[in-house]
């Protein structure tokens, strides 16, 4: 593509944590390699406890990698130089309750050693944009947790960040907070940003990202373009508008459905692609008859249930020596990265 | 360096933001006006009750603020998190440190100086004048407070606040002691306790640095000593902050 390195490049990560008196082994991330491009919006999805909180702990430096490396723009992640460049916004912010918004902003903004003209206007902006004027001269303490998250989220951009690193920036948040954090991450994008981060709330992650990986269990299993993975997706079920069956046959043939969109004689319904042939013949054979078969569009959901439940006969990541390295069950195949544009 | 005073800064603030703090602050000041009122009390020797008592509290609550602050306000910010948010920020985990060090000893000095201003209007009061042997008994007690916050600092760099606040508290406890243990180790036959007792006199000397009573005395106080004073308490100063920097920074924050 370019010259330049990618803003952020991790291979083979790998982070085990010991846990109590026997020191039991607890494998949180497993041999993950990706890169993020610049300009990207890159979503970082998983279950609960698959490892998104550790791998981006290990990005910024708070725990140390058991195995592998990541580097910031090409410079190891805990090069202060990489930081400088970077904005990041914890899991479950908790700030310094005793601060006042602005003094909660100004302090970071010291840190950074951005001069004082120059603070006083960026951190009024982010004031502004993350909609807390109002709460300004506020202590943290009196925040609601929708209200942390936004001032953790202007504090994560105090330093103009060519790279915004958030987990969970949409959690606690309400509709119109929600969108306003799309908003001003599609703002970074548009300004030559990059950001990456962990959503559980898929629907937000299918408005905003480009890429997104699935990590299950501390390993990668999906990594591509969001057009391009549920482009694989797509052909697994198909939508069926008929009319002319008896109540008795509808009933029949609504059991080999996996959804009803529409019930009653002209009815519609979704049907798995492996039920599909049945389906019709049933349909034609009962006299019924069939007005229109659309192939669907496989959704984010429809992806990250799939690699959930494939990979849920897989040990835990909590797991003694001994069964260290099962064979992985057949459907999961190592991900590939989907092309990106030609 | 900057970056190292606006971590104290915001140390310093945070502690002053805390109640705690002014209820300590408020019992030193109360045992401060009692001295006034036992040397009073007790008759032709009352200016030395009072001058030794009220060195005692400045002593007492500066090494109970240190040990207070030192085991506590690093703790939190690993505790609360806040921590996670700071040093993704371009500092380096030394920095941090001495960032907190330096705070607290903000905090401590804040306190010192209110408690040195009440005590010398207190002596004052009663004698008409004050010699400087006394400041020289409270400096060396400053550099004890600056020591002791050093070596709470290095025990919450790595374990948790009950263990940090007793460890310190006993180093503190041993340290005072310094005469006492060269004496016994001296007479002791029994080679476990010999080796214990030995082991005990690497840690800091601290009745070097407990001068009150000699001052109270009308002693006084060579510049040497002081010198030396300051010095030695330094070297373990520099020695603790190293050794907590450097596990501070080898620590995963989970
Ligand atoms: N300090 C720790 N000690 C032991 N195990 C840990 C520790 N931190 C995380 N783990 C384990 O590592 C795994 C991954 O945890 P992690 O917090 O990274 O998940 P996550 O993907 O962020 O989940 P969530 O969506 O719930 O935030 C889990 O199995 C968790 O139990
Ligand atoms: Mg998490």
């Amino acid at each position: 593509m370019n010259a330049q390195p990618p803003i952020i490049e991790i291979q083979h990560l790998s982070k085990e944590f010991r846990i109590g008196f026997f020191r039991k082994r607890v494998r949180a991330v497993r041999d993950l390699s990706l890169t993020v491009h610049q300009g990207e919006i890159f979503g970082f999805l998983g279950p609960n406890g698959a490892g998104k909180t550790t791998t981006i702990k290990m990005l910024m430096g708070l725990i140390y990698p058991s195995q592998g490396q990541a580097k910031l723009f090409g410079i190891p992640s805990d090069d202060l130089r990489a930081k400088a460049r970077l904005g990041f916004l914890p899991e479950h912010p908790y700030f310094y309750d005793y601060l006042t918004g602005l003094e909660f902003l100004n302090f970071y903004a010291r840190l950074f050693g951005i001069s004082s003209s120059i603070r006083s206007v960026r951190v009024e902006r982010l004031i502004e944009q993350v909609g807390l004027s109002h709460a300004r001269k506020l202590p943290l303490r009196k925040y609601s947790k929708g209200m942390i998250q936004r001032i953790g989220i202007a504090q994560a951009l105090i330093n103009d960040p060519d790279l915004v690193i958030l987990d969970e920036p949409m959690s606690g948040l309400d509709p119109i907070g929600r969108k306003d954090v799309r908003d001003i991450i599609f703002r970074l994008r548009d300004s030559g940003k990059t950001v990456f981060f962990s959503s559980h709330i898929l629907q937000d992650v299918e408005m905003l990202c480009d890429r997104v990986a699935i990590l299950t269990k501390g390993q990668l299993r999906k990594l591509g373009t969001l057009h391009d993975l549920l482009a694989e997706l797509s052909g697994l079920k198909t939508e069926i508008t008929f009319s002319g069956l008896s109540t008795l046959d509808l009933e029949q043939l609504q059991r080999l459905a996996d959804r009803i969109v529409v019930p009653g004689p002209r009815a519609t319904l979704v049907f798995p692609n492996e039920r599909l042939d049945e389906a019709v013949r049933l349909l034609l054979q009962k006299g019924g008859k069939l007005e229109s078969m659309i192939p669907l569009k496989g959704t984010l959901e429809d992806l990250f249930v799939q690699q959930v439940h494939a990979t849920q006969d897989e040990p835990s990541p909590l797991q003694d020596e001994s069964s260290a390295s099962p064979p992985l069950p057949e459907n999961t195949q190592p991900p590939q990265e989907t092309s990106r544009d030609a | 360096m900057h970056k190292l005073l606006v971590i104290a800064q915001n140390t310093f603030r945070e502690a002053i933001r805390d109640k705690i703090l002014y209820s300590i602050f408020f019992f030193a000041f109360l045992l401060l006006l009692a001295s006034l009122a036992l040397g009073e009390l007790s008759l032709g020797h009352h200016i030395k009750v009072t001058k030794d008592l009220g060195l005692s509290a400045i002593s007492f609550f500066g090494i109970l603020i240190a040990i207070f602050t030192g085991v506590s306000l690093v703790h939190k910010e690993i505790d609360k998190r806040t921590l996670y948010t700071l040093l993704s920020k371009p500092i380096y985990r030394s920095q941090f440190v001495l960032g907190k060090y330096f705070g607290m000893l903000l905090t401590a000095l804040t306190q010192l100086a209110l408690l040195t201003a009440l005590f010398s209007l207190l002596v004052l009061y009663q004698q008409k004048y004050i010699e400087s042997a006394l400041f020289q008994a409270i400096l060396l007690y400053w550099m004890e407070i600056m020591l002791v916050t050093s070596i709470a600092l290095f025990f919450s760099s790595f374990t948790t606040p009950f263990f940090s606040g007793v460890f310190t508290f006993s180093i503190f406890v041993i340290g005072r002691l310094m005469p006492e243990i060269e004496i016994l180790l001296k007479r002791t036959t029994n080679p476990l306790i010999w080796l214990l007792l030995k082991i005990s006199t690497f840690l800091p000397n601290l009745d070097y640095l407990n001068i009150g009573q000699r001052v109270v005395h009308q002693e006084s106080i060579p510049f040497d000593y002081m010198l030396s004073s300051v010095t030695y308490t330094t070297l373990y100063i520099v020695l603790f902050l190293f050794f907590g920097s450097l596990l501070f920074s080898r620590r995963d924050f989970i």
